[in-house]
């Protein structure tokens, strides 16, 4: 496939959207009756999971197409290591232009990107972005501030571009004072869908675009705009008082049950005000007339416990609330008939499938399977990184850890039994077909003894001992 | 010429290699390490021989390389009847704490055993398989390079190739590589200095940076 031919591609990852909220996978209150609609165009897989809880890992596992283990990555890592390939390097080197728009602090720069959007930004033109980019490794080429400040000015000079610094200046005060994402995050969703939307004008019969999104509004703070009441009615001053807890509180502290109960109303609505941002998108793509030529693909990086066993949030644990996440792919036009798949799939599996597509020549990670090939035996995932358990001492210094907050991993198999380890050597067993609240353990029962060895055998093939990873 | 296709591409290592062949008959080997740029050098003379490679291969042997790569080299050597050259530095891999100094463990496993190895065969020339787009202090390499110490010349026929272009001719040749690859890595050097796997057990930002710093530094004393 030369350049011009190849399709545009479109991932947006709806952070914090469990599968289970949405309508789309039954749900009882229609909270996603636009990715509804995009799903009788596209194909609907049902059973989806995030190799992680969280962003971090969960991210880097989807631009590697590898476990977070497989990345051997550190606690402050968050950039996919130079060894290792990432699928907009991957789609650079076939000749397209790849571009970011993060709203959340925490998914930045990856390698392989032309241009990366961090959403706290008043401004939005290439330029600027790419020198963003392109001076961001100043810092990390001399410790000394007098050689940072000439490699600075040479890069000023250089490339005239000396707009750059006053720009710089004016944003990093933005960011300061008038924007917070985490609170902020309708207008950072609207402005991201116009961006995506200028961006793919701009490229459209020129040259093919890669487009990332990740977009806040289902993340902690949910706050969607107060015009959005069909799930619930609240004003934002009514919201400051919930506003006042995060979800470490949950654990610290007893938040009133009627605070959680509008909480994860808002959660709900948020998702409802997104849901009804990407079927505009959608629609526009239509408009634009490159719905046909584009491979869409709506996801996201990890769910929200509302309350479901006793956790708020994503912070501990792997069960399905938090590890379930909505895939929706709308192929382009003639490569996949509409649908639903009940196959095991993965969030990463998307790096072999969009390698798939373009007719990338590179070998695929035997971690990640494409949704155009033969099914996946397992899908795993890995919870090492305590951040949940440091959260709360910060606050608490002698907090004593509950058993949900020890590390765990999971293993899944085609019969949809969900083991999970937990790093005490603890084992759960779900039966996901029967039991997809994960609300009877089985890993005690004598039957399924087999299951249970078998199990935790392939999850020590694959991942190694629990110890060397936790 | 402008080269257009990868078959432009193939044609033009391939008219460099039957120079090479040519200039330094019976002088001249082929390096090896089983990564894909020089599996795909080996390929192509391979392929340009008939099916035979009529050189000896050689094959530096650090002693910390992923075994995958090891059952790599061994399996392809066999399948292909290749004349393969195996030398490393025992001395000082007695001698030195691997990786600890990257300038030094690099010299010693690699530079040093290259230089003894082209006096010993008393080769003139040697086959590597590097890329202009691999690295900057790449980028202005020539086809033919002459190389003081000891004097020889290196020849690299696939300087004009992509990564995408490596994986295209692999692709479409069927060539085999090492399944590290299938494990997402991009390239492979020595495990010590391409790490992964444990957190907080190692640094690991693939292969190291101060090594990519002092690579000009190496790439004169032989390294490649």
């Amino acid at each position: 496939m030369t350049s011009p031919q190849l399709p545009n591609i479109i991932l947006v990852v709806m952070d914090t959207v469990g599968a289970r909220r949405c309508s789309a996978y039954g749900h009882p209150r229609q909270t996603t009756p636009g990715l509804e609609a995009i799903a009788r165009e596209g194909t609907l897989y049902r059973s989806c999971f995030a190799s992680s809880a969280w962003t971090i890992p969960s991210h880097l596992s989807l631009f590697s197409g590898l476990y977070p283990s497989e990345l051997g990555l550190e606690d402050k890592a968050t950039r996919v290591p130079d060894i290792f390939h990432t699928l907009p390097e991957v789609l650079g080197l076939m000749g397209y232009h790849t571009v970011g728009i993060s709203c959340n602090g925490l998914v930045g720069h990856q390698r392989g990107f032309d241009v990366f959007y961090e959403m706290d930004t008043p401004f939005f033109s290439e330029g600027y972005h790419r020198d963003k980019l392109d001076t961001k490794f100043i810092k990390e080429a001399t410790d000394k501030e007098l050689g940072r400040l000439w490699l600075f000015l040479k890069y000023i000079i250089q490339k005239q571009r000396f707009l750059f610094p006053i720009q710089n200046v004016l944003e990093r005060l933005y960011k300061k004072h008038c924007i917070d994402l985490y609170f902020k995050t309708s207008g950072a969703t609207r402005r991201s869908f116009k961006l995506a939307q200028y961006l793919i004008n701009k490229y459209q019969g020129k040259q093919p675009l890669f487009l990332f999104l990740n977009l806040m509004e289902t993340h902690w703070k949910y706050n969607p705009p107060p015009s959005y009441k069909n799930i619930i009615d609240i004003s934002s001053e009514e919201r400051q008082p919930l506003y006042q807890y995060d979800h470490q509180d949950f654990y610290i502290q007893a938040i009133p049950p009627e605070i959680m109960a509008k909480i994860y109303l808002l959660y709900e609505q948020s998702l409802y005000f997104l849901d009804e941002q990407l079927l505009d998108f959608y629609r526009i793509l239509e408009v634009q007339g490159a719905k046909d030529n584009t491979l869409l693909v709506i996801t996201s990086d990890h769910g929200e416990a509302l309350g479901e066993h006793g956790l708020w949030g994503h912070i501990f644990g792997l069960y399905n609330e938090i590890l379930q996440i909505p895939l929706v792919v709308k192929y382009p036009a003639g490569m996949a008939a509409p649908g639903e798949s009940h196959r095991l799939a993965q969030l990463h599996d998307l790096f072999a499938t969009i390698l798939e597509v373009v007719d990338a020549p590179l070998p695929l990670p035997e971690s990640s399977r494409s949704l155009l090939s033969a099914p996946r035996e397992h899908a795993f995932a890995e919870h090492y990184q305590n951040i949940g358990l440091q959260a709360i001492k910060k606050q608490v210094p002698d907090y004593q850890p509950q058993p949900f907050m020890q590390p765990c991993r999971c293993v899944i198999d085609r019969d949809f039994f969900k083991l999970i380890e937990w790093a005490d050597g603890r084992l759960e067993l779900y039966d996901l077909n029967r039991d997809c609240e994960e609300s009877r353990n089985l890993g005690s029962d004598p039957d399924l003894a087999p299951r249970v060895q078998s199990l935790r055998q392939v999850m020590l093939e694959k991942l190694g001992p629990f110890s060397e990873n936790a | 010429m402008e080269l257009k296709s990868l078959e432009d591409k193939v044609k033009k290592s391939q008219a460099i290699l039957k120079e090479a062949l040519e200039r330094f008959s019976g002088h001249i080997a082929l390096a090896w390490t089983g990564g894909k740029d020089s599996t795909t050098t080996l390929h192509l003379l391979k392929d340009l021989c008939g099916g035979q490679v009529p050189i000896p291969v050689l094959n530096i042997d650090t002693s910390v390389k992923f075994k995958e790569i090891y059952e790599f080299r061994d399996r392809v050597a066999q399948e292909w009847g290749l004349n393969l050259i195996i030398e490393r530095n025992d001395e000082a891999i007695q001698e030195i704490d691997i990786a600890a100094d990257k300038a030094e463990c690099c010299f010693r496993l690699k530079a040093e055993v290259i230089a003894r190895a082209i006096t010993k065969y008393g080769w003139q020339a040697l086959i590597t398989g590097m890329r202009w787009d691999e690295h900057p202090d790449r980028a202005k390499d020539e086809y033919f390079l002459h190389m003081e110490t000891p004097p020889h010349y290196r020849v690299q026929p696939i300087l004009h190739f992509s990564e995408l272009d490596i994986w295209s001719y692999i692709k479409s040749r069927h060539v085999p590589y090492c399944s590290l690859y299938q494990r997402g890595y991009r390239s492979l050097g020595c495990e010590p200095c391409t790490k992964t796997g444990i957190p907080g057990k190692a640094e690991r930002a693939g292969r190291d940076q101060n090594k990519e710093e002092i690579m000009k530094r190496l790439r004169a004393m032989g390294y490649f």
